[in-house]
């Protein structure tokens, strides 16, 4: 083996990466050739120094980990939901437009029926044009007047012309049921353009003709929330334990208009909407109730909500449901930073003698993550939910004693569990993460 | 009621990593449980000594385990599964480097008064003498390793600390074989040059781990 070839596989000699041969050639080239004895003295001994660093301490970040790896196996990938959901609507939308061409079909040859009545001009129109085999030709021709986005305009300016106010009257007013013949979904476009200017304002905002059209499904929905409640014992504050911490942000962000509100009428009964008491007192939510009623028990149960807050605080009983609400907090912030998604920044400031620095992580305007490093090394975290709420602290210390305190919070900032290793409170610094994440610690606390 | 891991049952700590990931995507959440528990502290030990600063190193890691997460319903046995994890992290770690260039600001929970900055753990089969030695080199060590130009560390760590060789290392960092093996070697040549300075190189007693000279 020559010089140069030796000194190249020399570091894989010291690593152990040589086959046997080579490694009995190179270890006999040494053995020779006092340059690279030099050398390959050199590299020991600088590997028997690096040896002596010792490991790191544990890192306390393994639950954590497991519980995001549980979760991400727990619910199928977004993308996947999306595309599933994305099929089932399409799968629907062409069965609708199937069964809506074989009623037209059928009906085209007959006089103008009572559908026609409440049908705007240009969908009469169209109907007729129907009849008369015009569609084909139009459509065989090109016709801009099928162009999707032309169809709209024209039945928005239609329905503005035959008046918005009185077809919604109309929907309003007709006892009809609940879901609409499929063969009308011309009818519900050319009614609904003139109110609104946007679809989210729409949903956002239902007018009252939406309103009574989606009466039957926000009754179905109260209805699922109804029986998905524990037996109706009577009790609202029974029915305010079910439901988690994180319900209200689900229901917030939540992809269907009727679960979110019916889920907010659930977790937050200052934002609920019409019919929202039945649901929570466990009434059967179907029924119609009239409005006296209804009234009555809106006007009950907001008269009981400041006791049945007081007994939440002070009789929820220590559940690991809640914990897992609050872990869930910490899983999804963390989850966040991983991902990139929240923006850091940092800023020192002083709580009595402790110089400290707060590192926080936003998402957009709101801080979702604290933490708190002093000199000593002694570090506490805290998580905030969607709504600024704090959620969970971890504080760690070597100093004066060890300690590693874990705390999961509810929604109203109540110790729903913790977890301590090592020393007592009173190790615990006196600055934590504050329960506006705006805010400094403690009273003592001033920004530098 | 059952979970998915329930069923799948099986010696997980003999698995190979490849089949734990599999596992993984089956929705047992056991198999990467092991995964975790078998690379957590090598991944963090990399990371603590890559960016010298314990509450990063632990951002960086579970940042790094979160991505695992996230990409391995995509994972695909193309490479190791520790190869493809280290570079994750290294990845995590050389961006972090280079935020750090820019932030300048001094981590108030770095090296303090001779404190190290890793939190080590204390070795329980090392003598007083050794223990003595180990005082004595660690810091300057440590302090060595984080003077180390980025492209040096990250493979001296690599290889020196998480035992993966210079092929794979290279596959992590995309660097070419034999610029691997001269970034290792001019690392070492560092450290030896730091150590000699601080004049504690001699003081080494015990043998070296895996060097076979």
């Amino acid at each position: 083996m020559t010089h140069e070839r030796a000194q190249e596989l020399i570091l894989d000699l010291a690593y152990g990466e040589l086959a046997p041969d080579d490694a009995r050639e190179v270890a006999r080239h040494i053995e020779e050739c006092s340059e690279c004895a030099a050398e390959w003295a050199r590299i020991a001994s600088t590997r028997r120094a690096s040896s002596r660093l010792a490991d790191p301490r544990d890192d306390h970040r393994r639950d954590a980990i497991l519980s995001a790896a549980r979760q991400a196996v727990a619910r199928p990938p977004a993308r996947r939901r999306s595309r599933a959901a994305m099929w089932t609507v399409g799968a629907g939308m062409a069965v609708a437009v199937i069964v809506g061409g074989v009623t037209l079909k059928l009906t085209s040859g007959r006089p103008v029926d009572r559908l026609a009545s409440v049908a705007p001009k240009a969908d009469v129109h169209e109907r007729e044009r129907d009849a008369a085999g015009l569609h084909v030709a139009a459509d065989a021709a090109g016709d801009p007047a099928r162009d999707p986005a032309r169809d709209s305009a024209s039945a928005a300016a239609s329905g503005a012309a035959s008046g918005a106010a009185s077809d919604s009257g109309r929907f309003a007013a007709a006892p009809a049921p609940p879901r609409r013949p499929a063969a009308a979904p011309r009818q519900e476009r050319s009614a609904q353009a003139p109110e609104g200017t946007g679809q989210a304002s729409r949903s956002d905002q239902p007018s009252p003709a939406r309103r009574a059209e989606s009466g039957g499904s926000k009754a179905a929905s109260r209805e699922e929330v109804a029986s998905a409640a524990p037996p109706p014992s009577g009790s609202v504050l029974a029915d305010a334990q079910q439901v988690p911490g994180d319900s209200v942000d689900e229901a917030r962000s939540g992809a269907s208009e009727a679960r979110g509100s019916a889920r907010a009428a659930a977790a937050s009964p200052g934002e609920a909407p019409d019919g929202a008491a039945e649901a929570r007192s466990g009434a059967p939510a179907a029924a119609p109730v009239p409005p006296d009623s209804r009234a009555a028990a809106q006007a009950a149960n907001d008269r009981a909500l400041p006791a049945r807050d007081r007994a939440l605080r002070s009789r929820a009983p220590v559940t690991s449901e809640r914990a897992d609400a609050s872990r869930a907090v910490v899983a999804d912030v963390e989850s966040l930073l991983a991902s990139g998604a929240l923006a850091e920044s940092s800023r020192p400031l002083t709580c009595g003698a402790d110089a400290l620095e707060q590192r926080s992580w936003a998402d957009g305007e709101r801080i979702r993550k604290v933490r708190l490093t002093a000199r000593d090394g002694t570090t506490v975290e805290g998580w905030y939910d969607r709504e600024g709420r704090l959620r969970a602290l971890h504080a760690r210390s070597t100093v004066p004693e060890p300690i590693d305190l874990r705390r999961e919070l509810d929604e109203h900032g109540a110790l729903v569990a913790e977890e301590r290793r090592g020393a007592s409170a009173r190790a615990l610094p006196p600055w934590l993460p504050p329960r506006d994440p705006g805010q400094a610690p403690a009273d003592g606390c001033r920004w530098r | 009621m059952t979970r998915p891991e329930d069923d799948l049952g099986g010696d997980l700590s003999k698995e190979a990593d490849e089949e734990l990931v599999l596992r993984y995507q089956r929705g047992d959440v056991a198999a990467f449980e092991t995964l975790l528990d078998r690379h957590r502290a090598g991944v963090f030990r990399f990371l603590v000594r890559f960016v010298g600063e314990r509450p990063r190193a632990e951002d960086l890691a579970q940042d790094c385990w979160m991505r695992v997460i996230a990409a391995a319903p995509r994972w695909q046995e193309r490479a190791r599964f520790k190869t493809w994890l280290y570079a994750v992290a290294r990845n995590l770690a050389a961006d972090e480097a280079r935020r750090a260039v820019h932030r300048q600001v001094r981590p108030l929970d770095g090296p303090l008064d001779g404190a190290s900055a890793w939190e080590t753990v204390p070795d329980g089969r090392r003598s007083p003498e050794e223990l003595a030695d180990d005082a004595l080199i660690r810091p300057v060590l440590e302090h060595a390793i984080a003077a180390l130009p980025v492209e040096q560390r990250e493979v001296f760590l690599l290889r020196e600390y998480e035992g993966i060789p210079f092929a794979e290392i290279a596959e992590i960092t995309g660097a070419p074989l034999p610029t691997v093996k001269s970034r290792m070697r001019y690392a070492l040549e560092a450290l030896r040059r730091s150590l000699e300075e601080a004049n504690v190189s001699d003081r080494t007693r015990s043998p070296a781990r895996s060097a076979r000279p």
